[in-house]
């Protein structure tokens, strides 16, 4: 495996874990509307892309494990709350509502795109191999998610509301997606984390725009803070200690045991 | 997971078809033909079909309910992911099914909500409790594996499209059964804990799978139209000694102990004692074991076991939480009027 | 959802909605490589064939690796029951055997649909013998792209019974090799005592 120096080995990990708590909290969020999604159709692919970002975070969690010499599975489950470093806009629980489903979809698909793609430039060799495959499924996603915004936006006076309700109320959570983690700045200069050639946040609000647009409704979304201190720095929402207490506890029964 | 076995069918109806018809449909019937949906077919076969496939259908949507629960708990990244791809195919498992009684005129939407309002019945064996992750184990191995030896002989039946259908619903069977298997592997060969959480969860399990196939066959049953027509091809006794011959070596090779059990009226083993007429009966090479309480079968399918409102409640909720999303979809389009 | 999954009471009797009705169906078939036939997998319902396309690939897209699909609205696909007056290029599908699904063999112009059927069992290989023909308009198949992703890159073998078989295989041996010793103590005891 290509050698990280001493002094970016922390923050790369933190990257990483960044990249795959979003992509497996995700995952857990979306993987428990299989077999109760608003069509039978709908509820495989709904459950087949839950499955992919849980397949990405695992893929991921594997390559830290091998940085930082633990398991997959011991960096799924067995961290304490700060250790994540996942945004908050994947913790929120969705109350079985479909509508915030799929706003939260599109928020965290396109900058998932958009994370990957310049991953897939990293010079760190096993990352931008893994994430240019992550990223051609990505596409999948970031098509389904604009499909059903656009259907249930122009669809009847009632879908409209209730996906302007959930836009609105995820909107102001989603720029924390784009919270650095410690070090970043350090990640970028030495390639590991190549910036892209235009803005990202930029780049990101106006592809959002451009969508909701399409579907008749109205978005507001502002530049995340300068300083700010939020899931990247493993402060979270009180939604991550519920979720972590049921996600881990058959995991916690025997921590060292194969399951 | 599903079992078609005990859909109740009365089709005594021939009186009125075309003799002549019907002795050329019987003929292909014994012929191993299979028979399309445009083919000519009794009405009672039909309509029969049209059941079957429906029941199980509405099998493998409430059979997705207890797993369900379990997804978010499951102890590794690789049973988080096999767990959903299982409940996942349960509901493809049954989308295509459905396709098939939709193409015998009822409408999905129909279905759902005779499924929903207890107009029509789905496997006994979904109104069980899943409280451990052992049970999740257990349902994959032993009501999959009970599953695949049903829908094996189903998949030699002679209608074609649900024929297809079990082919296709067989090869993903397998997946889970071998999951299943390498679960309860894993739980036995594992810690005291983790043995133990087995243990119980199979004493839930045991009586369940044996009574999957269904009640005691009737005297005459070669003779009803199921057996006659090819809906069904084996019967529920014998399928369930297969079962009983192939689960309870594998079970005590496991280290697993067989008993019959009590439970309390949710479902929770209350007392236990090894099932003492468990043996293997060298002349007949069939292990002997104690009969299932058939009234516990019965209670259970008249609606008294221990989740069948819970199970409801769930799909009836995604039902109504789901209309909105279809009927903006559905705003619009084309779609058919509903059939009758 | 937990919690909801955990707090619902059973709402009973009849629902006070009228019956939506279905979407409209559509039958997709699967290619498992680039150059080889499409092969009837099943069906989905949908508003429209961009639906279709979507449902198909993450359902019967995901049966196996394949690397194109089709769906076909149900109403442009005829056995020669409802006779299309469409002039135009059919599709032609053929069940060879009893039992088996539909593959796509080629394609004919023709009038109407009963002329393609008619022109494709003269023309294409193996339809006179087929169990079944069916045709299909080819301005009503909507397909994948060629770059699309329908098989996923990340492993699949948590979803397939082979993942699991030499695991399955090794704990089998491992407990029934426990068992041996088990045994093997038993009649030790037997010979010493």
């Amino acid at each position: 495996m290509t050698s990280i120096r001493q002094d970016l080995k922390e923050p790369f990990a933190d990257l990483l874990l960044s990249v795959a708590d979003d992509k497996f909290i995700l995952g857990h969020r979306n993987s428990d509307w299989t077999g109760l999604a608003p069509m039978l159709e709908e509820d495989i692919a709904f459950s087949s892309l839950a499955q992919d970002e849980i397949a990405h975070a695992k893929a991921l969690y594997e390559l830290i494990g091998g940085l930082l010499g633990r398991s997959a599975d011991e960096l799924a489950f067995g961290r304490a709350l700060e250790g994540y470093r996942c945004a908050t806009i994947v913790e929120l629980p969705d109350e079985f509502d479909w509508a915030t489903a799929i706003c939260r979809q599109l928020l965290c698909n396109r900058f998932d795109a958009l994370r990957l793609a310049r991953l897939a430039r990293s010079t760190h060799k096993p990352l931008a191999d893994l994430a240019s495959r992550l990223a051609a499924e990505q596409r999948i996603h970031v098509e389904h998610a604009d499909s059903w915004i656009v259907r249930l936006g122009a669809g009847t006076e009632d879908s409209r509301r209730r996906m302007q309700r959930a836009l609105d109320a995820l909107a102001p959570e989603a720029p924390m997606l784009f919270e650095p983690v410690d070090g970043q700045e350090r990640l970028e200069s030495a390639g590991l984390y190549p910036l892209a050639a235009t803005d990202m946040f930029q780049e990101w609000s106006e592809s959002i725009a451009a969508v909701t647009g399409k579907a008749g409704l109205r978005l507001t979304i502002q530049p995340p803070a300068a300083q700010t201190n939020g899931g990247r720095h493993g402060r979270h929402s009180k939604h991550l200690a519920e979720l972590l207490d049921e996600m881990c506890e058959v995991y916690r029964l025997e921590p060292n045991a194969a399951w | 997971m599903s079992g078609s076995s005990n859909v109740g069918m009365h089709i005594d109806h021939v009186a009125d078809e075309d003799p002549q018809k019907l002795a050329e449909f019987e003929a292909r019937i014994d012929a191993g033909e299979l028979i399309e949906p445009d083919d000519w077919m009794p009405a009672a076969y039909r309509k029969g079909m049209l059941k079957m496939a429906e029941h199980h259908a509405n099998s493998e949507i409430i059979g997705a309910l207890p797993e369900g629960e379990w997804i978010t708990r499951a102890p590794s990244l690789r049973r988080k992911l096999a767990l959903t791809a299982k409940v996942q195919d349960e509901i493809g498992h049954g989308q295509m099914l459905y396709r098939i009684s939709q193409d015998l005129g009822k409408t999905r939407d129909q279905m759902l909500r005779d499924l929903i309002t207890g107009r029509t019945k789905y496997h006994n064996v979904f109104n069980y409790p899943a409280p451990t992750w052992g049970d999740i184990a257990m349902i994959q191995w032993l009501i999959d594996g009970a599953a695949i030896m049903n829908q094996k002989t189903l998949a030699d039946g002679a209608f074609g499209p649900y024929v297809r259908t079990m082919r296709r619903i067989n090869m993903e069977e397998a997946f889970h059964f071998k999951s299943g298997e390498d679960m309860v592997l894993t739980l036995m060969t594992g810690t005291q804990r983790q043995r133990e959480m087995c243990q119980e969860a199979f004493d839930r399990w045991w009586y369940p799978s044996i009574m999957f196939f269904g009640p005691p066959d009737k005297p005459n049953s070669e003779q009803l139209p199921p057996m006659r027509w090819r809906m069904k091809t084996e019967l529920n006794d014998s399928l369930r000694q297969r079962f009983v011959n192939r689960f309870a070596p594998a079970a005590l090779d496991l280290g697993l102990k067989i008993h019959i059990v009590t439970k309390d009226p949710d479902g929770i083993v209350t007392s236990k004692t090894p099932d003492k007429n468990l043996r293997l009966n060298e002349q007949t090479g069939n292990w002997q074991f104690t009969a299932p309480d058939w009234d516990e079968f019965y209670r259970v399918i008249r609606g008294h076991g221990p989740c069948n409102r819970k199970r409801l409640a769930l799909r009836r909720l995604s039902y109504e939480q789901g209309r909105w999303v279809r009927k903006a979809v559905l705003k619009g389009s084309t779609a058919l009027p509903p059939a009758a | 959802m937990s919690k909801i999954r955990e707090h619902i009471t059973l709402v009973e009797g009849d629902l006070d909605t009228p019956i939506e009705g279905d979407l409209e169906p559509y039958v997709i078939f699967t290619q498992l490589a680039t150059g080889r036939p499409y092969i009837y997998a099943g069906w989905v319902d949908a508003i429209d064939a961009a639906m279709a396309i979507q449902f198909g690939r993450e359902h019967y897209g995901q049966d196996q690796k394949c690397v194109g699909l089709w769906a076909i609205p149900k109403p442009a696909i005829t056995a020669g029951g409802a006779e299309m007056t469409a002039r135009g290029r059919y599709e032609v599908f053929l069940r060879a055997e009893s039992g088996e699904p539909h593959r796509s063999a080629g394609c004919v112009e023709a009038e109407s649909s009963r002329e393609a059927l008619d022109t494709a069992r003269r023309d294409i290989s193996g339809a006179a013998e087929a169990r079944s023909i069916w045709v299909a308009l080819s301005e009503r198949i909507v397909a994948t792209g060629p770059d699309d992703v329908i098989w996923r890159l990340t492993d699949q073998t948590y979803r397939m019974a082979r993942g699991y078989a030499s695991e399955v295989r090794a704990k089998w041996e491992e407990v029934r090799a426990r068992k041996d010793i088990e045994e093997y103590e038993k009649d030790d005891l037997k010979e010493m005592f």
